[in-house]
């Protein structure tokens, strides 16, 4: 399957800046794909990835991100998860959206290309106060209104306190369920 | 005799009397939501929208039970999240377990002696046998039809039993462990299985006589809430719900993961992704399963008793890992990624219900309200992994 060819891969999406690697999983046969990519690019290397046809023909099996603030460079990786749709072949996709002090971190939506994004994009900005831009329906999913943080590296289980990006979670709470 | 024929929208028994449109939210506490999810601890709200009896609209609301699972096993050691992993599901918490394990093992690049992975996949069959039971009760008790919730229940009691004899513990039992499993199967359990296992498969038979060749059951059934493959696949639906729309996905054979590669099983795909379907995929998914566990039973009897588990310090370094299961709700993974400092850096668990919830509206706009709670029971809405 040419899809498993590094190289090709590079290729075909060098003007994204995208680093390719194989990532083991747990079946040795198999390898997933690990794509890093800037966080202004992850849509359109998504949407290249999906597939032209109005049914997808690779499936998104999660969405969600990981906290890297503390880490160097510092930032948010949101991680998509995507399989051909019998699973020849799997890319796992991370978008990142580096540290920066002014803007709260945000990222544009996948929703339009896959319906069941809408849910895991809510679920992601409820808990880790990520902001996914085009979204139609961006609001709290698992936590309660007046659920004032988020989830990320440096909240305790309560949630507090916010090291950073205050404003993102008083919008959320305004919001409601 | 034919069904009633569908009502037209402006025909409908409101317009004509004048009503106006009825808002109704069912749960998360409502008794007819208790008496289907309570085997399947579902713990999900629906606001309803209706013309008549049928939904013109549908919100699902999720939450309630939401109890910072990630959080909570970020912020302790990696084997102290394993019986948080556990209690992601009753039954299928078993399977959940075995995901999570297979991803620290993946990490810490450790195989397990084949006693422990052939063990794990007789208990994670026995578990799914054990909640496809239970689906198959609460969708009998969603349509009112007795005789068969109580054969469906006694099969799931069936499977329970040998489920505790096995593991000592039923699914809760903190089995698994990095590297195997913490104790190998029980006499008591290798020489009751054949027993045991003709009185489940007598509650298969039994099934089928009250329920698939009962027209009450497959009348009610058929045609309801239809989800076509093209859907399935936009909502990432996973499990029987994909398979009865007729796409044959199935981690075991797709990805074999543990042994699956060496074991002979059927996948069972529907046609028209109706309640039917679904729970026809359920009841000739519990006939594969049973004849899993026997190809497990016969390799472990010839193996004998020995080592279950990998001695010594398990050490995870830097690095990140996806290990996929085919629980019995679905396409269950773990993502988990590793400073090497010993506490892990994320666990993330992708579980299956979350997106069976989010579909039920694509679903469920224009069918009838009492097609809610059956279509629930079969999607397998488990609130813990939902909510997480």
């Amino acid at each position: 399957m040419s899809a498993l060819d590094l190289d090709a891969l590079r290729a075909a999406h060098a003007d994204l800046n995208v680093q390719v690697s194989f990532s083991p999983t747990s079946d040795p046969d198999s390898h997933e794909v690990r794509m890093r990519v800037p966080g202004e690019h992850a849509r359109t290397l998504l949407e290249r990835l999906r597939g032209e046809a109005d049914t997808p023909s690779v499936r998104l099996l999660d969405l969600t991100v990981v906290d890297r603030m503390d880490a160097s460079p510092a930032g948010f990786e949101v991680v998509y998860r995507l399989a051909s749709r019998v699973d020849e072949f799997a890319y796992r996709v991370h978008g990142f959206i580096p540290d920066s002090a002014e803007d709260n971190p945000s990222i544009d939506s996948v929703s339009a290309l896959w319906p069941s994004a809408l849910w895991l994009e809510r679920e992601a900005f409820d808990l880790f106060g990520i902001g996914f831009r085009g979204h139609p329906e961006l609001r709290r999913l698992l936590l309660g209104a007046d659920f004032g943080a988020d989830l990320g590296a440096d909240a305790d289980l309560n949630g507090a306190p916010l090291r950073k990006f205050a404003g993102q979670g008083q919008s959320s709470s305004g919001a409601g369920r | 005799m034919s069904q009633t024929p569908r009502t037209d929208q402006n025909d409908s028994l409101s317009s004509r009397l004048g009503f106006p449109e009825t808002t109704i939210e069912i749960g998360p506490t409502h008794p007819a939501i208790r008496r289907v999810m309570t085997p399947v601890g579902g713990t999900a709200s629906f606001i309803v929208e209706l013309d008549d009896d049928r939904i013109t609209n549908l919100e699902v609301d999720i939450g309630l039970g939401h109890r910072g699972f990630e959080k909570q096993v970020e912020s302790g050691s990696w084997e102290d999240a394993l019986p948080y992993v556990s209690r992601l599901g009753w039954a299928s918490g078993l399977h959940a377990e075995i995901a999570y394990c297979l991803a620290v093992e993946s990490l810490a690049e450790i195989a397990s002696p084949d006693r422990a992975i052939w063990t794990r996949m007789l208990v994670g069959e026995l578990a799914r046998v054990s909640d496809h039971y239970s689906r198959l009760g609460a969708t009998m008790a969603a349509i009112g039809l007795r005789d068969a919730e109580n054969v469906a229940n006694a099969g799931e009691e069936l499977a329970s039993e040998a489920l505790v004899a096995a593991t000592g513990g039923g699914p809760l039992a903190g089995f698994n462990c990095f590297g195997g499993i913490r104790r190998g199967l029980s006499e008591h359990f290798l020489e009751g299985w054949s027993k045991q296992r003709s009185l489940i498969d007598d509650e298969l038979t039994r099934f089928g006589s009250v329920a698939t060749s009962n027209p009450t059951c497959t009348r009610r059934l058929r045609g309801v809430a239809p989800l076509v493959p093209e859907d399935a696949i936009a909502w990432s639906v996973t499990g029987t719900a994909l398979r009865a729309s007729g796409i044959s996905a199935d981690v075991r054979k797709d990805r074999p993961y543990l042994a699956y590669g060496a074991l002979e099983f059927d996948v069972p795909a529907g046609e028209q992704g109706d309640d039917l379907d679904r729970m026809l995929v359920v009841i000739e998914e519990i006939r594969q399963s049973l004849g899993m566990i026997d190809q497990c039973h016969k390799i472990l009897s010839s193996l004998g008793p020995g080592e279950v588990c990998v001695s010594g310090e398990v050490i995870i370094p830097e690095g990140e890992a996806v290990a996929t299961v085919e629980s019995s709700t679905g396409e269950l993974a773990f993502f988990v990624v590793s400073d090497g400092v010993g506490l892990p850096r994320r666990i993330r668990c992708r579980a299956p219900s979350f997106f069976h919830a989010q579909v039920l509206p694509t679903m469920m706009v224009g069918a009838r309200l009492d097609d809610l709670l059956p279509t629930v029971a079969l999607m397998h809405l488990v609130s813990a992994e939902c909510d997480r």
